[in-house]
């Protein structure tokens, strides 16, 4: 029994991994490809049908090219930082539940890790702990766009974080637990059960934090490119900066993922029909990552800071209070 | 390999704190004074979370949480004052503070 | 089994970790160590069934105090030059091992009195609803509390950093 269910966790761990890195890399497929369109463009056009082994040579040319440790750098923390930022991503990923349960072979799979009881803190700890690959990576790379870029992903992350955790509350203070299956069947009654009805306040908080979390275009200043060039990935090569990168991509995958479970009914009553629908509107706020992407420019470090602690924090403490009001009475 | 009980915990804690005491006592950045002050602080809370486990009681988790607290403002207004003195003497040297000798 | 290999493996992070925070002569690199002895501490609560404990570890210590102190570093930027001087620190470091060493050894003494083996602990001992149940139960006044001095620490760090607006400092 015990062996059983360890070597199932191996399992399921290595398809995450094996899964969510070949998307990171269907990710920036899909990016370039929607860029493209939403620009009147092509895209990547050349490389196998619709330029669908762009991911291939991408791949290829990161993993071959040569892996450049700058004179100044910091060796050991430039080296460990990008693996931080990849590592922590997957480990979210363990509280996540990507299907309803199925069976195959008259076994049944529960496709999560570790149903913990205390899920969404857990993932949003590991987030927490996630951006310490931009900012120790930038300390050490002795670059002063670097060095920019470490100052505000340090103010960003620790501002952005306090709205995230605020705007959950009000959900969290609803479903009364911190596990995103009891989440999911609190809204498995259907469309009407949905937590986006009751809180729509804190989804759409919860959604302009998903995006200065894992530093998307309207926040996206940790790596600006018209002004501090790449941020914390200038001084980076090759593999090293393709870890920042499918960091980047399957942290979006997964705060997506967290999106739909918290606030869209997740794979609801747990039908084939539920299943595909969940991946759908993962897929939707994927795209809209996209989307934003290509319809609004960046904003001011200032404005950022404006924005989070004038507007959508006291917005969050407001929604919790009354949302605890309402439960009250 | 023999079993971990709350003795381990326990020696873990205090050579910790050592490890801190040490910190606090023989190094003087500023900033490391304020790391060393909270492995300090931590190092009891290891002692205190170990023994709450071991008997099955919530108020040793308690007082560490009320630790941590307490730790984070500690550090909040420190860093504050790090910063406003390094601004106006351009040292994070303790041995520097002595403008106060007569 | 598998618990003593993690507490061991945890335990050696968390006190290289601290051992690093007070060797190292760059206060990045003693950042990182102590950001490594809190991950490690963090896990050992998880160890000890604290799921709360856990989060509020990494949260706060990890996610925001090590944060605002590798922020001053950037901030501040200290030069090389302007780091303070410890010359002899190791020999001073051995001196004060000696002094702390028969402490332990004291400690260690009177722990050997207690008994070795670990009670059972309760179904739910140390669920976020037990926690909050006894947090709001037993313990208002002093939450209270601590929540008015972290009020007052977020007034006193404002106040004190913030740009002064007249002629002086």
């Amino acid at each position: 029994m015990e062996v059983a269910y360890i070597i199932e966790t191996l399992i399921k761990i290595v398809v995450i991994l094996l899964v969510f890195s070949a998307l990171a890399g269907f990710g920036t497929y899909f990016e370039r490809k929607i860029l493209a369109f939403m620009q009147r463009r092509l895209g990547p056009m050349h490389v196998g049908p619709f330029g669908l082994l762009q991911i291939a040579a991408d791949g290829i040319k990161l993993f071959t090219k040569e892996d450049i440790v700058p004179t100044n750098a910091v060796g050991p923390i430039f080296k460990i930082a990008p693996v931080i930022t990849a590592a922590t991503a997957f480990m979210a990923a363990a509280a996540i539940p990507f299907l309803p349960q199925f069976t195959i072979f008259g076994y049944t799979v529960h496709p999560i890790v570790a149903d913990v009881n205390i899920g969404i803190l857990y993932i949003l700890g590991v987030m927490a702990v996630g951006f310490y690959g931009p900012l120790l990576g930038s300390l050490a790379s002795s670059n002063k766009f670097a060095l920019i870029s470490a100052a505000r992903a340090a103010s960003v992350f620790i501002s952005y974080e306090v709205v995230t955790g605020l705007s959950l509350l009000a959900p969290l203070m609803m479903v009364g637990s911190f596990s995103l299956i009891d989440f999911n069947n609190y809204q498995a009654g259907g469309i009407g059960d949905w937590i986006i009805w009751s809180q729509p306040v804190a989804f759409v908080l919860f959604w302009i934090a998903a995006f200065a979390e894992t530093g998307r275009t309207p926040f996206h200043l940790v790596a600006n490119d018209h002004e501090i060039i790449d941020g914390f990935g200038t001084e980076y090569s090759g593999m090293r900066w393709g870890l920042f990168f499918i960091g980047e991509y399957a942290n979006m995958f997964f705060i997506s993922f967290v999106i739909v479970l918290l606030f869209l009914g997740g794979f609801g009553d747990g039908s084939v029909l539920g299943a595909l629908g969940f991946l759908l509107k993962m897929s939707f706020f994927f795209f809209f990552f996209l989307w934003t992407r290509a319809a609004w420019p960046d904003i001011r470090p200032d404005q950022l800071m404006w924005l989070c602690w004038k507007v959508l924090m006291p917005l969050a403490v407001i929604n919790v209070v009354v949302t605890g009001f309402v439960m009250m009475f | 390999m023999m079993e971990i009980t709350l003795q381990h915990y326990l020696v873990l804690s205090t050579i910790l704190f050592a490890i801190g005491l040490i910190g606090v006592m023989r190094r003087k950045n500023l900033l490391l004074l304020f790391f060393a002050t909270e492995i300090l602080l931590n190092a009891v809370n290891i002692a205190f979370a170990a023994i709450s486990s071991y008997y099955g009681d919530l108020t040793g988790q308690m007082f560490a949480f009320f630790i941590i607290a307490v730790a984070a403002s500690e550090v909040a207004v420190g860093l504050g004052l790090l910063v406003l003195w390094y601004k106006r003497t351009g040292k994070i040297d303790l041995d520097a503070m002595t403008s106060m000798r007569g | 089994m598998l618990e003593n290999s993690i507490f061991v493996l945890l335990a050696l992070f968390l006190l290289l970790g601290s051992a690093g925070m007070v060797g190292f002569k760059q206060t990045l690199f003693s950042a990182i160590s102590f950001m490594m002895a809190m991950l490690a501490l963090a896990g050992m609560f998880a160890l000890l069934d604290n799921s709360f404990l856990f989060l509020a570890q990494i949260m706060v210590s990890v996610g925001a105090v090590v944060v605002l102190s590798l922020l001053v570093i950037v901030s501040v930027n200290v030069k090389e030059e302007n780091l303070p001087k410890e010359p002899a620190k190791f020999r001073w470091m051995l001196f004060a091992v000696v002094l702390v060493a028969p402490l332990a050894i004291v400690i260690y003494k009177a722990l050997t009195y207690m008994p070795h083996t670990w009670a059972k602990t309760g179904e739910g001992y140390g669920s976020l609803k037990m926690m909050g149940m006894t947090l709001f139960k037993d313990w208002v006044l002093p939450f209270e509390i601590v929540s008015v001095l972290l009020l007052a620490a977020m007034v006193g760090a404002i106040v004190i950093a913030r740009k002064e607006p007249s002629n002086d400092a």
